[in-house]
């Protein structure tokens, strides 16, 4: 019998509570969770149901207040700040709804920061970034800052960015939030190109269900809890391309 | 202080309180109509206490700089009229032998045939001041140097001044006040007794009850000190022995004679000196009759002291313009930041339907509410920072004037303040409400949304900005030329260089090529050693307005350069210091920010650039002038030089030596000797009145032995030495110093005698010999001189005057002239200095006061350097200016840039790493500005020594930069600079990623 292999990221009975100072709100009541590598798990759950609570908290973003969080096998929680952000900065990709991109950088720039973040030489990161905006088809916009990129466009960089580390695992909070239809699908079959292709682990925090049915898996969340798991079938044009 | 910026105060003072008057009005009609508006923008004022105090202390730093230059002056304003007042005390005026000058400004030794009247002109004054209610005290006085030896303690003061009045007399003058608090009068004084001020007790070491010995006309006496006194009018700040008149008239062999009759107006000692005109008035009639002269001493001393007071506010508001300047770019950046974080709100209040001028209204309440605040604040601060600077500047006079009596004391005015405040409120109320015009002009979609507001289309502005722009430029250009005005000639070219660049964009260039070439132009154009530019212009007048534009817009041409080519700027660090690993991506965020917003990056850069520029200037310019002094220049020839009293002249030194005990004659290879006297002067057929100056009469052997540097000669001379040996041979000939001469340039603060010359420029090379007129009052007689040399610069204030020979003083004006200043050279062997305190030993008696060139260079310099330190000081507090805008800007950054720090915190920037982020970026600013302001400077200011190497008197300057100072103020500004940006470098280090995230 094959080994089991762990689970790349693991939340055991994950609290976490906001204190406003004038009112307290439970945003995670025990969450229990477990993603393997090279899955693409999508998060799903009205408003304030607790979707990018529980991503801050499994990506170490945000501290939890009781539980157990483990990356890789590593529990977050026993990690200093340190040691929390340089997982980040080795192990783990984020993409965000308003792309959260420095703008004072190209694209090029602001995909190589991951890289300089974690010390690698300036001429191989350069070769990496545009290596990865060449991934997502926008390597000949890597002189140009945000603004003068379209929203999709926007996104990609996000996901260059999100890949030039090889990370273990790419958060998404509402990738496609800020896109047109046209431009959110794309963006949804890049990142699944991306996990199938290159076995890269996604957590997409969305309210688009045409974006959760192209994941492998539904978690739907209600009032800070895990309420329900739907298992998807690899869309087969996706599955075909892969091969 | 009789001007500001060069407009009398009163003037001045009307302007401000017009333009506040308007202000007040226009504000307060506005408030009374729209309280509503002004209810919403104290609110706004009063929501985050932290920022609002750093918006106060943005505002006040200009105001600061104007107050602390202002109250600069009035210190200086205050220490020469309370010296003055020690000296003259009730005294107003004086009834004396026309001519008779006792302290002659720049003469070492006393003047010289003074005359004395005979002590019933003082009845003869009282009865014409009877009845008139002007004078409440009228005495026949002595007042005349003297030598003071104290046997026991082995002290002596060549120089004291011995005051004789009668003690029924003294009614209307200052008390003698004991040393036990109670009043004391002349009367009391014993056979053989004598008062001492506390400056002579000081000096001698001696308490009541010691012996002294009085040499007065170059006998000895004996005497005992009964008390140490204070009194005020002793015609001394300094040391004074005061007795009886009766007693002075012995002390001198004088009976019945006194030098002068004292007048005290009624009123204290400052109120008096109004109704001097009208005692003059009453007066002169019978002054005529007696042949004398009344003099307006108090009134011309608080005269002096005004234009003192006026000189100092001159120096320190020219070296502080460009902190002012800063100052109010700090303002507009203030306010610009304000508004751009306002922007949402104001948009939002745009779109409900306030109106644009609402917007405007709010955004300039809240400005005023700040103003108001920051304006009285910097105003205190200001004269707080100059009671700082008061302990440098007397720590240099105390150097330099050791024994002039000159003690520094702070004072500030109201009249000080009120100005400093009003026009710290008018400045900033100015920018407020530009930038709330600019604040209101904006796209409400966009700003709403916090989008960057659309281009709008600028053909035509452009094309007016440029045709309006070289049109000027063009004009003031040509002004400049055909008036010989270097300072307009710069500023009409560089307007119209800068006038090319929407010229440029019109025609498609781009704007960082636009922008960049025409802050090169401008660079280069205002870097041109000026003998370049002169070259095609023909010479021109240059002065501190020169250097202040010149300033101004370099500045402007090295930001341009610098924000449009940010990118270099930052492959170039990139590459330089990116190859540290751990530093890269630090350092990529850190200067990238600053690069990208171009405005508040070229603003800050701007200030700081600006300052740093002025303290390289100012400091290296300076420096280079003082360490162009040297014994050579200061002596003429001579190592020691040396005063006596005018009633013990010394006629013949050379033969005195060889008689003096305790002075071997060898020691001294040469002695030259000068008399003066106060004579009044015009040149003649300059159409100019006769105005009191100093004549002297050099010996031959002064005339022989000097090398004086002369820094123009009549034509016909080929050297100096031609000069001095055309004086010995031929009567009637004269050299004069150089603070008579008129100048095409003026880079002087101080206060020209009021005897000038004209006709030429010093500047302009050989002149054609000059005829001055010179009257001596006294006898009435008059000779003419022909001026054939001028003074270098770098002579010493001690040869100020018109010098001619001895021989031709003595048969113009037989008798009046002995010399009392003698100058000598010493054998190698011997010490200067030592050879001084020999002379003064042997010749006490005389009254001589000598000291060593060396002495007095290493003086003058030390003194000179404390100012120049204190002047740096001074321009430093200009840097907080630049520290404020970092601070501000930094603080508004954490706000803007939150979500960013949270991505840059997702994707593995550690806290320390966002700190050195923001500390790095205000490093950029600091250092790029101290850098460029350094190389800046240090350019302007080798023009500026090349261009007086071409003048007369300054061809062996060279630069002189005080390396270990800069570095030191720089490094202070720098740790501050970081210091202000720390708190919002925590500030954002502390950012939760999860919560900078969560919302757009």
């Amino acid at each position: 019998m094959a080994a089991i292999a762990p689970p790349i990221v693991e939340a055991r009975a994950v609290h976490k509570t906001y204190d406003t100072g004038v009112v307290k709100v439970a945003a995670l009541r025990g969450v229990d969770l477990a993603l393997e590598a090279g899955e693409m798990v999508a998060i799903m759950g009205p408003s304030g149901c607790g979707k990018t609570t529980l991503l801050n908290c499994l990506s170490g973003l945000d501290a939890i207040d009781g539980g157990q969080v483990l990356v890789e096998g590593t529990p977050l929680e026993e990690m200093s700040d340190r040691e929390r952000t340089d997982t980040r900065a080795r192990r783990m990709g984020f993409v965000f709804q308003f792309y959260n991109l420095i703008p004072v950088l190209t694209s090029v720039e602001n995909v190589e920061l991951p890289l300089l973040v974690s010390r690698v030489d300036g001429d191989e990161a350069r070769e990496r970034a545009l290596a990865s905006l060449d991934l997502v088809g926008l390597a000949g916009r890597a002189h140009h800052v945000p603004d003068e990129l379209s929203g999709g466009e926007r996104q990609r960089v996000t996901i260059a960015r999100s890949l030039v580390n090889d990370p273990a695992i790419v958060w998404a909070d509402e990738p496609t939030g800020d896109l047109d239809s046209e431009n959110a699908e794309e963006i949804v079959a890049l990142m699944r190109r991306l996990n199938l292709e290159r076995g890269l682990t996604f957590l997409i925090v969305t309210h688009d269900i045409s974006v959760g049915r192209k994941t492998d898996r539904i978690i739907r969340m209600l009032d800070g809890q895990v309420v329900e798991e739907q298992r998807l079938e690899v869309p087969h044009v996706l599955a075909g391309h892969a091969a | 202080m009789n001007e500001v910026f060069g407009i009398p105060v009163d003037t001045f003072l009307v302007i401000l309180g017009v333009g506040l008057g308007i202000a007040v009005l226009v504000l307060g009609t506005l408030a009374i109509r729209s309280r509503i508006l002004v209810k919403l923008a104290l609110r706004s004022a009063g929501r985050r206490p932290g920022r609002t105090a750093l918006i106060v202390v943005g505002l006040m730093l200009g105001t600061t700089i104007i107050a602390a230059a202002l109250t600069t002056g009035d210190t200086m304003n205050h220490t020469i009229r309370s010296t003055a007042l020690e000296a003259l005390g009730a005294t107003d005026e004086t009834i004396a032998p026309k001519g008779a000058v006792d302290d002659i400004p720049g003469a070492l030794g006393s003047a010289t045939g003074a005359g004395w009247l005979d002590e019933s002109v003082v009845a003869d004054v009282e009865e014409a001041l009877a009845g008139s209610g002007l004078a409440d005290g009228v005495t026949g006085a002595i007042v005349e140097q003297v030598a003071v030896l104290a046997p026991d303690q082995r002290q002596s003061e060549p120089s004291a001044v011995l005051f004789a009045a009668g003690p029924e007399r003294m009614n209307g003058f200052s008390p003698i006040v004991g040393s036990d608090g109670e009043e004391r009068s002349l009367a009391e004084l014993a056979p053989g007794e004598v008062f001492l001020n506390a400056k002579a007790a000081e000096t001698l070491r001696v308490e009541t009850g010691d012996p002294v010995v009085v040499y007065a006309a170059g006998e000895p006496s004996q005497a005992r000190v009964r008390d140490v006194v204070r009194y005020e009018g002793a015609g001394t700040a300094d040391a004074a022995v005061l007795v009886p008149l009766v007693t002075g008239q012995q002390l001198f062999r004088r009976p019945g004679a006194i030098r002068a009759v004292l007048v005290s107006n009624e009123g204290d000692a400052i109120a008096g000196a109004a109704l001097s005109e009208q005692v003059v008035d009453r007066l002169e009639p019978l002054a005529d009759t007696l042949g004398l002269e009344v003099k307006t001493l108090k009134a011309d001393a608080l005269e002096d002291a005004e234009a003192a007071g006026a000189a100092f506010v001159a120096f320190f508001t020219t070296f502080g313009t460009f902190s002012i300047v800063a100052g109010i770019l700090l303002i507009f950046l203030i306010f610009v930041m304000l508004a751009a974080e306002r922007r949402g709100e104001l948009g939002i209040a745009r779109a409900v339907g306030t109106r644009r001028g609402h917007l405007v209204q709010m955004f300039t309440f809240e400005g005023a509410a700040y103003d108001l605040v920051a304006a009285a604040a910097g105003a205190l601060l200001g004269a707080a920072v100059a009671f700082g600077m008061v302990f440098v500047m007397a720590s240099a006079f105390l150097t330099a004037d050791a024994d002039e009596g000159v003690r520094i004391q702070f004072a500030v005015s109201g009249r000080s303040l009120a100005i400093a405040f009003a026009m710290g409120l008018l400045l900033t109320l100015v920018v407020v409400a530009v930038s709330a015009w600019r604040v209101s002009r904006m796209t409400i979609s966009t700003a709403i949304r916090n989008l960057p507001e659309p281009m709008a289309p600028k053909r035509r502005r452009r094309l007016v900005l440029a045709l309006v722009g070289l049109a000027a430029g063009g004009g003031l250009a040509f002004l400049g030329i055909s008036g010989d005005t270097y300072t307009l000639f710069i500023l009409g070219v560089s307007i119209a260089i800068m006038s090319l660049v929407p010229l440029l964009r019109l025609a498609g260039v781009s704007e960082r090529l636009a922008f960049t070439g025409c802050g090169l132009v401008l660079i280069v154009f205002l870097l041109l050693p000026w003998r370049a530019t002169e070259a095609v212009t023909g010479d021109m007048a240059m002065d501190f307005s020169t250097w202040i534009v010149a300033g101004l817009l370099i500045v402007v041409g090295t930001v341009w350069v610098i924000v449009f080519n940010a990118d270099v700027l930052l492959g170039g660090a990139m590459r330089l210091l990116g190859r540290f690993r751990g530093l890269a991506p630090v350092l990529r965020m850190s200067i990238a920010y600053p690069l990208s917003a171009r405005f508040r990056t070229g603003t800050t850069l701007a200030m700081f650039t600006l300052v740093v520029f002025t303290i390289v200037t100012g400091s290296a310019a300076n420096g280079s002038f003082v360490h162009a002094i040297g014994v050579e220049d200061y002596g003429g020839g001579f190592q020691v030089r040396s005063g006596t009293v005018g009633e013990a002249t010394i006629d013949d030194m050379q033969a005195a030596l060889v008689t003096a005990q305790g002075v071997d004659a060898a020691d001294f290879t040469a002695v030259g000797s000068q008399s003066v006297l106060a004579v009044e002067a015009a040149q003649a057929g300059a159409g100019r009145p006769d105005e009191t100056y100093l004549v002297r009469g050099l010996d031959d052997r002064f005339l022989e032995h000097t090398t004086f540097g002369l820094g123009q000669r009549a034509a016909g001379y080929e050297n100096d030495r031609e000069v001095w040996d055309a004086l010995r041979r031929e009567p009637g000939l004269a050299v004069v110093d150089s603070l008579v001469v008129p100048r095409r340039d003026n880079w002087d603060f101080g206060v020209p005698p009021d005897f000038q010359l004209s006709g030429f420029y010093y500047e302009e090379g050989a002149f054609d010999p000059i005829p001055v007129g010179v009257l001596d009052k006294q006898t009435g007689k008059r000779v003419t001189l022909t001026v054939i040399g001028i003074l270098k610069d770098t002579a010493p204030f001690e040869m100020a005057g018109i010098s001619t020979s001895q021989e031709t003083l003595s048969a113009a004006f037989p008798g009046r002239a002995r010399p009392t200043i003698h100058y000598f050279d010493t054998a190698p062997s011997v010490d200067p200095g030592e050879a001084a305190a020999q002379l003064e030993s042997a010749f006490l008696e005389n009254g001589l006061d000598a000291e060593s060139i060396q002495q007095v260079v290493d003086d003058t310099i030390a003194a000179n350097m404390t100012i120049n330190r204190l002047m740096q000081g001074f321009l430093g507090l200009g840097l907080l200016v630049g520290v404020a805008a970092l601070g501000v800007i930094s603080a508004r950054a954490v706000v803007e840039r939150r979500q960013q720090i949270g991505v840059m915190r997702a994707i593995g920037y550690r806290t320390s790493m966002v700190r050195w982020a923001f500390l790095i970026e205000s490093s950029f600013v600091a250092l790029t500005a101290i850098v460029v302001g350094t190389i800046l400077g240090l350019i302007l200011s080798w023009n500026i020594v090349d261009d007086q190497r071409q003048q007369p008197s300054w061809e062996n300057i060279q630069l002189v930069v005080p390396w270990l100072n800069l570095f030191l103020i720089f490094l202070v500004v720098y740790a501050v600079a970081l210091a202000a940006t720390l708190a919002p470098a925590i500030r954002a280090s502390r950012i939760l990623p999860a919560q900078a995230l969560r919302y757009q």
